[in-house]
């Protein structure tokens, strides 16, 4: 099952790894624009593929555009329980509105649950509101980390990010996710470069690289040394012509 | 380490406000709106740490004052906002041209009128090439398609600015605001710039007191005013349009977008030819001046035009002006923060070739 290894080098891209399901819910928190909502979305369907019964929560009220909420049509055919905000309106919202439908799935011990978080401290605080209902020992608190996102470049900005998500929320970060990326210029060597920044923010944190996040061909070559579980990264958010960005030049006629 | 080491992964709004810190902006008054929010709290946390001033003002009409008496003082300033916030500004943007100062404006535009709603639209064509405020005049209005140019216009702008002594408008839909894409924040080019010898920085007791006005109520004054604006205006018609044509050369089909749209199209353009249809693309960089020149240069083979816009038609006046007959112009839009798809502008474009033949 994904995410019931130790958070180093297990293999979800395939499915094989297996051991105790001592986690059911997952809170992603971090910077915005870090690629937390595509991690998000990525991780809840490789864990209904594997068959756990899922909820993806998206409490997002940071972002207006680009909210894992707008791929319910995606999610839903799965059978992956999604909950929104309050309104039953997925685009064109930007109220913070949170629906008290996401107390069903943190109750229910049989459901696994996907917290999509809004960016930074300010996207954090939401948590706090409902933190007792979170279930601690079942619980991971993930930050992700993209060495790429100039805020969040250095050890030290993310300390502070970290620092600032507990103090916002309410709860302890447990655990850092790769998420390390330039979109399709990502190379190797930026997922090499978020992993060492993981690891200088784990030293300093104790908080363990449980998952890197990239897209399938990449994870695939990312050398042993790189840290966390692998988690095969399909760009679900962007749609296809925002990938026709690279090629429109400067030409003046 | 490869090159693109040098690159970081910014959204459209935080390279836009960046790229004017690095094209020396030091003045930035605003007011929230989305969604353009993530400039005014980039300038809110980095212009302090430049010596900047960032001012979030009490409403969109006095930002674009503040900018007014910023620009006046000889100051690098910018302001920006979203579609309804930049309608307030248009008083302002009037009395900043008639005063022949320089700034530069940012609208990330969403849907409308009125409120509309907060998803990309480009239905502001009118509002910024045709302006909302009174009198004769006209700014440079640049679109960006991707994130690093948004962020080379926008450095740029403050140069071309300066050296008009004008406004320039950055016009992204919400789309160019929100998306996340890599940047690098490179060398902006530079124009030979004058002292600013008209602003109000002090008389130190040698010389009169400069005015910041555009009150002229002789009216020959004000003619004389105005020839001269327009004297500058066609100076801009002349040498500041800009446009990128792609696969027009041997075009049966010729689309014009820009902004988001533009790189909707340019996918359609590739998928028509595999389909056998000679498609091509002319992308207004600036909206004003309109690029009129690469439309001249569309070869005979063309049959048919279209305009292809997140509005309901505003840019298509344009591209009938700049054709002047000379081939049939369709339309296709779509509103209300909708992003047109692929295949419907494909449909589009086969259906106008039914009825042009």
């Amino acid at each position: 099952m994904i995410g019931a290894g130790t958070g180093t080098g297990g293999d979800c891209a395939s499915g094989d790894s297996t051991g105790a399901v001592g986690t059911r819910v997952w809170i992603i928190t971090g910077h915005y624009g870090s690629g937390k909502s595509e991690f998000a979305l990525n991780f809840a369907l490789k864990m209904r593929a594997q068959g756990a019964e899922l909820a993806l929560c998206d409490i997002d009220v940071v972002n207006p555009y680009f909210r894992s909420r707008e791929r319910r049509g995606l999610l839903e055919a799965q059978g992956i329980h999604v909950v929104g905000n309050n309104l039953a309106v997925d685009e064109g919202i930007d109220l913070p509105a949170v629906s008290a439908e996401l107390y069903g799935p943190l109750a229910d011990p049989a459901v696994h649950t996907v917290i999509d978080v809004g960016g930074d401290p300010v996207g954090a605080r939401l948590l706090r509101s409902f933190r007792r209902l979170i279930p601690a020992a079942e619980t991971e608190v993930l930050c992700v980390v993209n060495a790429m996102r100039p805020a969040t470049q250095s050890a030290d900005a993310l300390v502070a990010q970290i620092q600032g998500i507990e103090a916002a929320s309410g709860l302890a970060v447990t655990g850092l996710i790769n998420t390390t990326h330039l979109l399709e210029y990502t190379t190797v060597e930026h997922i090499q470069l978020g992993n060492d920044l993981c690891i200088e923010v784990g030293q300093r944190t104790g908080l363990p690289v449980r998952f890197v996040g990239a897209r399938e061909h990449l994870v695939l070559s990312l050398p042993e040394e790189i840290q966390g579980e692998r988690v095969g990264v399909a760009m679900h958010l962007r749609d296809n012509w925002m990938f026709a960005g690279k090629e429109l030049g400067h030409g003046t006629n | 380490m490869s090159k693109t080491m040098n690159k970081v992964l910014m959204k459209g709004n935080e390279a836009i406000a960046q790229a004017a810190i690095h094209g020396g902006c030091r003045y930035f008054f605003g007011y929230p709106i989305t969604p353009q929010n993530e400039i005014p709290e980039y300038m809110s946390r980095e212009m302090p740490k430049v010596g900047g001033v960032f001012l979030q003002a009490e409403s969109e009409v006095a930002a674009i004052n503040m900018v007014y008496g910023a620009a006046g003082a000889g100051a690098r300033v910018m302001t920006s906002s979203s579609s309804p916030g930049i309608a307030l500004k248009q008083e302002g943007i009037s009395y900043i041209v008639g005063s022949e100062v320089p700034c530069v404006i940012v609208n990330i535009s969403r849907g409308g009128p009125g409120l509309g709603g907060i998803q990309p639209a480009q239905s502001d064509y009118y509002q910024s090439t045709r302006g909302g405020g009174n009198g004769d005049y006209s700014f440079i209005v640049f679109a960006p398609a991707n994130i690093q140019e948004a962020a080379d216009l926008t450095a740029e702008a403050f140069e071309i600015a300066d050296y008009y002594r004008n406004p320039v408008m950055i016009l992204g839909d919400g789309m160019i605001g929100q998306m996340m894409e890599p940047v690098v924040f490179r060398d902006t080019p530079k124009r030979e710039l004058q002292p600013k010898d008209w602003a109000t920085t002090g008389t130190g007791g040698v010389r009169a007191p400069n005015i910041i006005n555009s009150l002229h109520l002789q009216p020959a004054d004000l003619e004389k005013h105005n020839e001269h604006l327009q004297a500058k205006f066609r100076l801009m018609r002349e040498n500041e349009a800009r446009s990128e044509s792609y696969r027009t050369d041997d075009a049966e089909f010729v689309f014009v977008a820009y902004g988001t749209s533009a790189r909707i199209v340019r996918n359609v353009v590739d998928e028509l030819r595999e389909r056998g249809v000679k498609a091509g693309l002319i992308r207004p960089i600036t909206l004003w001046p309109f690029p009129v020149a690469a439309f001249s240069e569309l070869p005979d083979t063309v049959r048919g035009v279209m305009s292809v816009e997140m509005s309901c038609g505003q840019m298509v006046d344009d591209v009938r002006l700049a054709l002047n007959g000379r081939f049939p112009v369709g339309f296709f839009g779509r509103s209300g923060g909708m992003v047109p798809s692929q295949h419907e502008v494909i449909e589009a474009c086969l259906e106008m070739l039914k009825e042009v033949k």
